[in-house]
């Protein structure tokens, strides 16, 4: 992780930045040096290598800052997908079950080929291994210092028949979800957000059984998708996405009120923002399921193909996003490429 | 004959590189397969090599490779029959550490590198016994009594990583950052094969073995044509585990060893060499 020179910064405690500069901050110091992946004191064998003291940093295995993944937007096809939603809504399991899945499996009929952050996507999983030895499965959430990082993955069709691509995943932290709602400026600096191919909202399905405390996090929701559609940050060259998530959590019995509020709040989702993006999809996972309910692979495969294989941002800027965000296209939507790399 | 020919032994902490290697060389003195290679003679300095053989020989488990120097090479002269060539294959035996070090660290020694550049193909070692993934919480295991489960969670750390993302990832470095010959030849050596399955009766293919349950290091070598070439062989180098032993020395060390390439059974374990090199 970078690290702020300036003193007064919260920017090491909770990545909000005094300046206000993020995520080109010129205060921020590189993490060349500093080995983030190495948790434990074991020492290097240095002693064992006598006649090559010399070592040289290999690349961290920790998420990307904005500038790592605009050079990959600069030089390969990728894909950018930001996830988005309150705390605990299930962005970090998907994610973690998707890297699972990738180790037992091709997924939507691509193979793994590269990533850069594995050390972060092994971490994800971690709390539902056995070897971590925790009483039950669970995802660490992401901390609001990882707002503006993103994973990576390059994928490749099974069949070779084309090249490799590119994903670049943001999960804006739940504690920073609502705050965009209420401050233009928060959301403004999801940098991620304008580059972003497909924008994936989360919705808790357990959360959604109670009566009194759902209307908040659908309210969020909706509000943000206003509120990033208000800013010019997304728009037609976005694909929107809305996943209720944990959906074993819902009663399977047909015509029960708690399904009947769900389906009305995809409908309703779908009413209101269908014509403002490029399309709009509704899905509902399970990624760690309580036993004996299955993770529902088959829905995040696809959820997963369509990442991969549908974009928006070729078709030129959308006439509804305000005039000061028209500058050109692409490598440049994290508003970095005004400054030099 | 004389410019020497190097290769690496890629592999975590107990994956049977120096088993595979001090087999290699009783199967080279006493080669029974006539495609297969043979010794050219001996290198100046075999200490290593026959210290580590006692145990093999007794079929006993070869003891770890000790962290040892980059710098010191194990060295092979090798003949191939057919086209009457001989060669001298260096590699240095490090340690699985070596390369455990290199994930969690984050750095690697800069003589590793440079010698990279120079390596001519290189063995992957994988133990068919251990999971490539760290098994995923079962309803088994949230049902353990209370008083077996742990009290505290542990945290994460690089060393706890899955072996197959670990893999991976040392691959990266290399394609990255090691300058080597693209597409670098990787021979992928499932050891402890005999765990798997028996001599007498084979049925599982390294190939889908790897693909099943090293899925990720599998799909990353199928997606990078470009950067690897790979062929994967199960090989049993010691004939057995340690319940096996008695049997074991019944026979000759060279007679107890055994590889799977693709269908076929084959006392050859110079044939993962012979592609390397190309010299099939």
């Amino acid at each position: 992780m970078p690290r702020c020179k300036l003193k007064n910064c919260p920017y090491d405690k909770d990545g909000r930045c005094v300046e206000n500069q993020l995520p080109n901050c010129p205060n921020l110091l590189p993490d060349e040096i500093e080995n983030p992946v190495a948790q434990e004191a074991k020492p290097l064998a240095t002693e064992t290598i006598r006649t090559s003291p010399q070592y040289e940093a290999l690349y961290s295995g920790k998420k990307l800052t904005a500038v790592e993944a605009t050079q990959i937007l600069q030089s390969r096809p990728a894909q950018v997908v930001v996830l988005g939603g309150m705390v605990e809504s299930g962005k970090t399991t998907l994610l973690a079950r998707l890297f699972e899945m990738f180790q037992s499996k091709h997924v939507a009929g691509h193979r793994f080929a590269a990533s850069r952050t594995l050390a972060e996507f092994d971490k994800l999983s971690w709390h539902a291994t056995m070897e971590c030895g925790a009483p039950d499965p669970k995802t660490e959430r992401t901390d609001r210092s990882e707002n503006n990082l993103f994973l990576h993955l390059r994928i490749r069709a099974e069949d070779g028949s084309v090249p490799t691509m590119d994903l670049l995943i943001g999960d804006i932290p739940g504690e920073i979800f609502p705050e965009a709602v209420a401050e233009e400026r928060v959301c403004l600096d999801l940098c991620a957000l304008r580059r972003a191919d497909h924008l994936v909202l989360f919705l808790d399905g357990e959360v959604l059984c109670d009566a009194a405390n759902r209307h908040d996090p659908c309210g969020k929701v909706s509000d943000f998708v206003f509120r990033a559609l208000q800013t010019g940050q997304i728009g037609r060259h976005t694909i929107l996405h809305l996943v209720i998530s944990k959906c074993d959590k819902l009663p399977s019995d047909a015509g029960n009120e708690v399904l009947a509020f769900v389906e009305k709040t995809e409908k309703l989702f779908q009413t209101q923002f269908t014509n403002h993006f490029g399309s709009l999809h509704c899905w509902r996972v399970a990624a760690r399921p309580v036993h004996p309910v299955e993770p529902t692979v088959a829905e995040i495969s696809k959820i997963f193909g369509l990442w991969i294989g549908n974009s928006h941002q070729s078709a030129g800027t959308s006439a509804q996003m305000p005039q000061r965000l028209d500058f050109s296209r692409d490598f440049c939507r994290f508003g970095l490429s005004h400054k030099p790399l | 004959m004389n410019t020497p020919i190097e290769l690496l032994f890629l592999g975590l902490p107990e994956t049977g590189k120096t088993t595979y290697f001090v087999a290699l060389d009783e199967v080279l003195q006493r080669q029974t397969d006539k495609h297969g290679l043979v010794s050219g003679g001996f290198s100046a300095n075999r200490s290593y090599i026959e210290k580590a053989k006692k145990a093999w020989r007794a079929g006993k488990a070869v003891e770890r490779t000790s962290l040892m120097t980059t710098d010191e090479q194990v060295e092979l002269l090798v003949r191939h029959s057919k086209s009457n060539t001989t060669a001298r294959l260096t590699a240095p035996d490090v340690s699985g550490e070596f390369f455990d070090d290199q994930w969690a660290d984050r750095k690697w020694a800069i003589s590793y590198r440079t010698r990279l550049a120079s390596v001519a193909g290189v063995f992957v070692f994988i133990n068919a016994a251990v999971s490539g993934r760290n098994p995923e919480m079962t309803e088994a295991w949230k049902n353990l009594p209370q008083g077996e489960m742990p009290t505290k969670p542990n945290p994460w750390t690089a060393r706890a990583a899955a072996k197959q993302v670990k893999l991976v990832e040392l691959l990266q470095f290399i394609s990255e950052r090691g300058q080597t010959r693209q597409p670098l030849s990787l021979a992928i050596m499932i050891s402890a094969w005999d765990v798997i399955e028996s001599e007498k009766s084979p049925k599982v293919r390294p190939g889908k073995f790897l693909e099943d349950e090293w899925s990720l290091l599998h799909q990353y070598l199928q997606a990078n044509p470009e950067l690897f070439r790979s062929r994967i062989y199960g090989v049993s180098a010691r004939g057995g585990d340690d319940a096996a032993q008695t049997k074991l020395v019944q026979l000759s060390p060279h007679e107890r060893v055994w590889l799977k390439d693709d269908a076929e059974v084959t006392k050859d374990l110079t044939r993962p060499l012979r592609w390397l090199l190309d010299w099939d």
